[in-house]
């Protein structure tokens, strides 16, 4: 038998880690040595254990909440589907579940909790606040010197730790929720929405609710619309007094026009 | 013979889990090992301790992610950040492991083994030698635990390892309970691999408990060192003179004041053992302020 190159070794190796792991590829096997009694390809399973344990711990450490409220068997299940669908390619493996918020919507236990990928969404939102690199903020001046003619077009940039979640569902009391025992949460979830402003002040991630408004002009401005575009609602003493508080909590990092 | 690396006394890894405590007591401990994956994607609250703690003592840079070993090209995204934290850290040690950690551009998130052939020494050796040239700096490169080994190496693992930094430059961090999980779970004498590592080359210690899983030892990182460990421990020393030295403990992670006591434990043999009550090279001595 030919002696495998690195990289068979290595393409082989993947698909005995990655899941779905496994598939008999016979040749292959013969290229391990027997560990004492065993034999070694039965040994790999150490490796594509410590892969879903490694996954699901990290998918636990960013989604506290969804992990709480679906529990430790059903969250098993979550990670090991989600390892299967979504390979990693980050070498964080902190970011490696960047897609949980979608693959929630397709999972078919989220019919048991219609919040979570919204949920997901919010968690997603302060670890990426946990860890943004904070820019300079404008400061009220800046602002206050455009002129109003110029105001229609113009567009922000906000704090990469900046984002909001709108939600059927009351996913910020749910996510307050996340270290109390789950026998003593008892929140009404039908006909709650929530919107929820994600952000860091300091070293500190801060989760707050938004007006409906706010956030739907927020969301715009978040996308890169012109202010005139995302104004189409709100008085202008509204639109004054969420740029006061965005701007006095440093959240806007430039003006463009 | 003396070696080239500097010697900063017995240290532990800095955990989350012990942030509070550290940054509010600023305890005494020679040094401190981060995993720089863990600082060099953040902005936040872990960068911020890190500054804060290498402000007051001695730092080494351990990474996971280099994945020397893949057949894949080296991420040049990855050297940046990394070559990022180490300029503005500036740790003693730059540090990663002798493994790859996935292929066709997929992580697999763990510390994967190589066989040991003269096509990976070579491969490796070159991708060392470019990841140095890239950081500006020596790296220390770790021996892994295994589970599996291949039937087309050619070559002892010490012999794979000691080639790598022979052929490259860089140094050796011997993880000393590795040694001990591979030669239980591989069958050879630990000490075989010791006295084939040649003392220039090893920059660093390792010292970690491990889990048995029945049938073979597993690398957890979430328990004492054991007695044979630290037998090897004195051993390495008696035979080396001063190496640097780290407790690790990530799993399981005891209060900081259980590391605390391990790493007085490595303290106390190192200062017998090389007769010296100055683990600290002099220019390291003092932290900094
Ligand atoms: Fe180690």
């Amino acid at each position: 038998m030919a002696e495998p190159s690195l990289r068979d070794v290595q393409r082989w190796m993947k698909t005995q880690i990655q899941p779905p792991a496994g598939g008999a590829v016979r040749a292959a096997q013969q290229w391990l040595n027997p560990q004492r009694d065993t034999p070694g390809f039965e040994r790999l399973h150490v490796y594509a254990h410590g892969y879903l344990a490694r996954m699901q711990e990290s998918l636990a450490e960013v989604y506290e909440a969804v992990h709480h409220v679906v529990g430790e068997q059903a969250f098993a299940g979550l990670a090991g589907a989600y390892a299967a669908r979504h390979p990693s390619h980050d070498y964080n493996l902190s970011f490696a579940g960047r897609s949980l918020p979608e693959f929630l919507a397709a999972w078919p236990r989220t019919a048991q909790w219609p919040f979570l990928p919204d949920l997901a969404r919010l968690e997603w939102g302060v670890c990426q606040a946990f860890h943004a690199q904070l820019q300079p903020p404008v400061d009220a001046g800046q602002l206050a010197s455009v002129a109003p003619s110029d105001w229609e077009r113009m567009r922000f940039a906000f704090q990469p730790s900046v984002s909001c979640v709108a939600s059927a569902w009351p996913i910020l009391d749910i996510w307050e929720a996340r270290q109390r025992p789950r026998q003593a949460i008892d929140i009404d979830v039908v006909g709650r929405p929530q919107q929820v402003l994600v952000f860091r002040e300091g070293l500190t991630v801060r989760c707050e609710l938004l007006d409906p408004a706010e956030q739907r002009v927020l969301r715009a401005l978040l996308d890169g619309a012109m202010l005139g575009e995302a104004c189409a609602e709100g008085s202008a003493e509204a639109l004054s007094a969420w740029f006061n508080q965005w701007t006095r909590r440093g959240l806007i990092t430039a003006l463009h026009l | 013979m003396a070696s080239h690396w500097p010697t900063i006394g017995c240290g532990v890894g800095l955990r989350t889990e012990h942030y509070e405590t550290i940054t509010r007591d600023w305890p005494s401990m020679d040094w401190f090992e981060a995993i720089s994956e863990n600082f060099m994607d953040s902005a936040g609250r872990p960068l911020h301790v890190l500054e804060q703690v290498r402000q007051r003592y001695p730092v080494a840079l351990h990474g996971v992610s280099l994945s020397i070993g893949s057949t894949d090209p080296l991420n040049p995204s990855y050297l940046q950040r990394l070559k990022a934290l180490a300029d503005r850290i500036d740790p003693a040690i730059v540090s990663d492991h002798l493994c790859w950690t996935g292929v066709d551009g997929q992580n697999l998130h763990d510390l994967l083994p190589l066989p040991f052939t003269e096509e990976a020494v070579q491969h490796i050796a070159g991708r060392v030698e470019q990841v140095q040239a890239f950081l500006g700096r020596r790296i220390l490169l770790e021996n892994v635990s295994t589970y599996v080994t291949y039937r087309h190496s050619t070559m002892p693992e010490w012999e794979f390892l000691t080639a790598i930094a022979q052929r490259s430059g860089c140094g050796i961090l011997l993880d000393l309970n590795n040694i001990y999980v591979n030669a239980y779970n591989h069958q050879f004498d630990p000490y075989d691999y010791l006295r084939h590592i040649p003392r220039e080359l090893v920059g660093q210690f390792h010292l970690a408990g491990h889990t048995d899983c029945g049938g073979y030892l597993f690398d957890t990182h979430s328990a004492p060192v054991i007695e044979p460990v630290w037998a090897m421990y004195r051993w390495a020393l008696q035979h080396w003179g001063p190496v640097t030295t780290l407790i690790e403990w990530d799993e399981s992670i005891p209060p900081f004041a259980r590391l605390v006591e391990e790493a007085d434990k490595a303290r106390a043999i190192y200062v017998e053992v090389c007769g010296t009550d100055q683990p600290v090279s002099p220019p390291l001595a003092s932290p900094r302020r």
